[in-house]
């Protein structure tokens, strides 16, 4: 199809269960289902013969258990490198309440304290190590707003590579936010705002509004680095939303000629090349 | 859709659009354009019949001959001042010089 990078899931071993890769349990062992050190240098290497990038998706807000049991991962593994136990609300995400969204676990997952000089010094060193040893080429990280910006700048920065965020909101002053701290972010205000005016045909002129209003919170330069998508993992794919086939099949087209060439960096979620309709998580993966 | 997905990549690249300035063409309640230099697309909200616009304002120099992406070799136009893009049943266009 002509692309010219990937992104992978999270590669490190992960608790049981976690086919997706976001329950990590040793971060410096390689997911065994998913193949060996090996097998990893091996696939870097066969894209990089292609002229194909590799962006691996890395986690720093949490580890895969749902208890205070932190004697099972590595290195995480003690009381200290954790937050106190809380859970992120609804109304904390719907209030921007960003202690609570940067203290508390997402999903009952152990949040890590990345203000503990251990925890901090440790994920920079392994984000840099791990682009090093593997020659990955961009980071794709896994959800930003529940972690301190100040963090992401260095681990950014100890990445040294392209870096994209997750900030699963539609808010463009939120998302842009993070812009700076990171290369730059899923655009999820694309992937809402777009996806609405196409699938529920509502008026074209939403489309002017939405690089207008894009234009009053981030600079162009910014904005030719986010990462435009009409589907990903965590949502109900597109197609699955209710209508008739044939029609949500040519809002589907529409999507994607807008995400591949509008401005931003295009990313298409696998299978929506088949017409993968699959609804909510896992149906979607 | 694969197909679908290799052309509008190919010509993305041969047109290196990234490079380009994103300039709004047209906009109404049914239809949106947008160029990056010479490469134009051309989307609608509409699922059935025609959605036609003359568009004036365009990237274009007269004389060009300008072909959708996704019909490369049946649906072209020879640009002289302004032309008209027609959408069939919802489809989308992207033209680009032949």
């Amino acid at each position: 199809m002509g692309f010219d990078a990937i992104w992978i899931s999270p590669i490190i071993d992960n608790r049981d269960g976690g086919y997706h890769g976001y329950w990590g349990r040793n971060i410096y062992k390689l997911n065994d289902n998913f193949g060996t050190e090996s097998d990893f240098v091996d696939l870097v290497n066969a894209c990089h013969g292609r002229g194909i990038l590799v962006m691996v998706d890395v986690v720093g807000n949490h580890m895969g258990n749902l208890d205070t049991n932190f004697g099972v991962n590595t290195p995480f593994n003690d009381p200290s490198h954790y937050h106190d136990w809380c859970d992120i609300t609804d109304q904390d995400f719907a209030s921007k309440n960003q202690p609570r969204i940067e203290n508390c676990r997402l999903a009952q997952l152990a949040d890590l304290k990345q203000e503990n000089d251990y925890v901090r010094t440790t994920l920079l060193s392994w984000i840099s190590d791990l682009v090093s040893k593997y020659n990955i080429d961009g980071i794709r990280i896994d959800t930003v707003p529940e972690v301190p910006k100040w963090f992401w700048s260095q681990f950014a920065q100890a990445a040294g590579v392209y870096s994209v965020g997750e900030v699963f909101d539609g808010d463009m002053g939120y998302v842009g936010g993070y812009v700076g701290p990171l290369d730059a972010c899923l655009n999820y205000p694309f992937f809402f705002w777009v996806r609405d005016t196409l699938f529920n045909q509502k008026d074209m002129y939403n489309l002017r509004n939405y690089y207008n209003q894009w234009a009053s919170n981030l600079d162009s330069n910014a904005l030719n680095y986010m990462a435009n998508f009409c589907d990903n993992h965590d949502n109900a794919r597109t197609l699955s939303w209710g209508g008739n086939w044939e029609d949500k099949k040519k809002h589907h087209k529409a999507c994607h000629v807008m995400a591949m060439t509008s401005v931003g960096i295009p990313i298409v979620y696998y299978g929506a090349e088949q017409y993968f309709a699959g609804g909510n998580d896992p149906a979607n993966r | 859709m694969y197909i679908y997905l290799a052309r509008i990549n190919a010509a993305r690249k041969k047109s290196q659009i990234w490079s380009q300035p994103q300039i709004e063409r047209y906009v109404d309640n049914e239809f949106f354009a947008y160029s990056r230099g010479k490469f134009l697309v051309c989307i609608t909200n509409q699922v059935a019949g025609t959605v036609q616009k003359f568009i004036s304002y365009h990237p274009f120099s007269n004389g060009d001959v300008i072909c959708n992406i996704f019909w490369p070799d049946t649906d072209c136009i020879t640009v002289s001042g302004g032309f008209n893009v027609y959408l069939l049943n919802g489809e989308a266009k992207v033209y680009v010089p032949k």
